[in-house]
């Protein structure tokens, strides 16, 4: 158990040395100044836009966090042969995949904080009123996101090149946030047996989002707040597990 | 299985096949079959492709044989335990970048369970050994080719292990880089004399030096597997007389004792002026590659 605390520790480490990271922070801050002009440029509920803007900002650079960060992470590892170092030691691969998930999902409960306190400290000087409560359930639901995305980009990831993954990631991103509502729009595809399958498979992330509740003021119960969290661990886990069984299967050419 | 007190790797009619697309298929090791007994210095040998990284990457459980099994100290391989036993160093040795060489050899300590003062004398003390304490603070970014091997090589005899694979440690590597990495590892094998050391390479003179055993390895089959010093006996001493009869020099290629000390007692009935005699002792390269091209690929 010690060394997938090891491992997370360094790639935690790893993670601040990386320009990708630097980029990210930069498009973050970005995306949050774009907000309060975005929110300025409207006629009526500036401040529901701008919280509205401000919190997708925080969703989207999570969710590159996750694909970006995730492959990198990898795909370094193997490529660059530090992984051989790893390796050699009785550590096993599902231990070493473990160590990199948890320091990367460390990283990212950082940033979310850390852009959370900015949400927060750029709507007292702009004067937007914001529901604390909201804002808070808002920034759990978006790690839980993170987490899941990560745990998803993670299988990819062992099982396909950078780009093959990044695509594959986004693709299951996309499928789980907006296929729900396209079938909303249908009725007849709810039967549909490809659509049932990828119910199966694709995980639901419209429960991640509760951007215009907290626009408005409202937050959610906290024991719903609870099953999208027991939903995310379950899920992961299952993503994280067969990453593991890929990994210890494959070859490593280093 | 309980672990095997003789014997430090055993591997068992191992293959692996390649796939490499489109249906085609490589064989890295065909049947291959060898025991290393504990305590010695073997070198794995043989030409580009032949099999020698494959091998060890099997032993290391980073690539899974295709057919076949393997040990390591009695323990079956892939497995924590097996690897237990190990100090690897791979053949282009990477690390993280942004760590220092003490970082990291505290993170691989880390990872083997090594903890505390123990830890941290061990980490001293092999520094002394490779000869990297000045650099120790320093970022392994900065590293030459050279301190990399030897940080390499530090970080794999962190747990004193009983056995050491080094894939190529060599490789790469100026004359001088070469024979101080030669250097340590002649220090290291003083320093666990009851370790096993299994090291690949297609630099002979190296094996020549190192090794108690060599096991030669071609198109992935076990061609060779002896002591070096039988390999060297099997062909005799060779030995080049220079005579003077009749105001001529005539120079004789003799091979054996036996042959120099009949042809030195026709010299002297003869009245033969015998002006030197020089021996040629048999290279391990000679030994091993008289009959074949083997270090260029060409077929036996």
């Amino acid at each position: 158990m010690k060394s997938l605390f090891q491992i997370a520790g360094i790639t935690v480490k790893e993670l601040l040395h990386e320009k990708i990271f630097y980029l990210l922070a930069a498009f973050s801050l970005l995306a949050i100044i774009l907000s309060l002009l975005l929110g300025d440029l409207t006629y009526a509920e500036q401040s529901k836009i701008t919280i509205d803007f401000l919190l997708a900002g925080i969703e989207l650079t999570n969710l590159l966090f996750s694909v970006f960060m995730g492959i990198t992470l990898l795909h370094r590892e193997l490529n660059l042969g530090w992984i051989a170092m790893v390796l050699s030691k009785p550590i096993s691969r599902t231990h070493f995949l473990l160590g990199k998930f948890l320091g990367q999902i460390t990283i990212q409960a950082s940033v979310i904080l850390f852009l959370g306190v900015l949400t927060i400290v750029m709507c007292r000087m702009n004067e937007i009123h914001l529901a604390y409560q909201a804002l808070f359930q808002s920034l759990v639901l978006t790690f839980l996101q993170g987490i899941l995305m990560s745990a998803i980009v993670y299988f990819f990831a062992v099982n396909m090149g950078a780009l093959v993954s990044a695509a594959a990631s986004l693709g299951m991103f996309a499928l789980g946030s907006f296929t729900e509502g396209a079938v909303k729009t249908n009725a007849a595809l709810d039967t549909h047996p490809a659509w049932k399958m990828v119910k199966a498979v694709v995980p639901n992330f419209r429960l991640f989002n509760m951007k215009t509740l907290v626009s408005y003021g409202l937050s959610i119960e906290w024991h719903l707040l609870g099953i999208v969290c027991a939903y995310t661990l379950i899920c992961s886990a299952m993503y994280l597990l067969l990453a593991g069984l890929c990994f210890s299967k494959r070859d490593i050419f280093t | 299985m309980k672990p095997n007190e003789q014997t430090d790797i055993s591997i068992q009619n191992v293959s692996k096949i390649f796939r490499t697309g489109f249906g085609l298929k490589k064989t890295g090791v065909n049947g291959l079959s060898l025991e290393v007994p504990r305590g010695q210095v073997v070198g794995l040998l043989g030409p580009n492709g032949s099999g020698k990284s494959t091998t060890i990457k099997m032993i290391m459980g980073f690539l899974k044989p295709t057919a076949g099994s393997m040990t390591v100290c009695g323990h079956a391989v892939p497995s924590k335990i097996s690897r237990s036993f190990i100090g690897y160093l791979p053949e282009n040795p990477r690390f993280p970048k942004f760590l220092s060489g003490k970082s990291l050899l505290q993170f691989y300590g880390g990872l083997l369970s090594l903890r505390g003062k123990a830890l941290a004398h061990r980490i001293e003390f092999l520094l002394d050994l490779v000869n990297l304490r000045w650099a120790a603070n320093e970022k392994v970014q900065g590293y030459s080719k050279g301190m990399t091997q030897r940080l390499a090589i530090a970080q794999a005899l962190l747990n004193e292990p009983r056995l050491l694979i080094f894939d190529e440690p060599m490789s790469g590597l100026d004359p001088l880089g070469r024979k101080d990495i030669r250097k340590l590892i002649a220090e290291v094998h003083r320093e666990l004399p009851e370790a096993t050391i299994f090291f690949s390479s297609h630099i002979l003179e190296d094996v020549e030096q190192l090794c108690s055993s060599v096991a030669l390895l071609k198109k992935g089959r076990l061609k060779t597997f002896c002591k070096v010093e039988e390999l060297l006996k099997v062909e005799a001493q060779r030995f080049d007389v220079a005579v003077k009869h009749d105001s001529t020099t005539e120079t004789k290629s003799l091979t054996g004792t036996q042959e120099l000390v009949t042809f030195l007692n026709e010299a002297k009935n003869k009245g033969y002026l015998v002006m030197g005699i020089s021996s040629h002792r048999t290279s391990l390269e000679e030994a091993l590659f008289k009959d074949e091209t083997v270090l260029s690929g060409a077929p036996l």
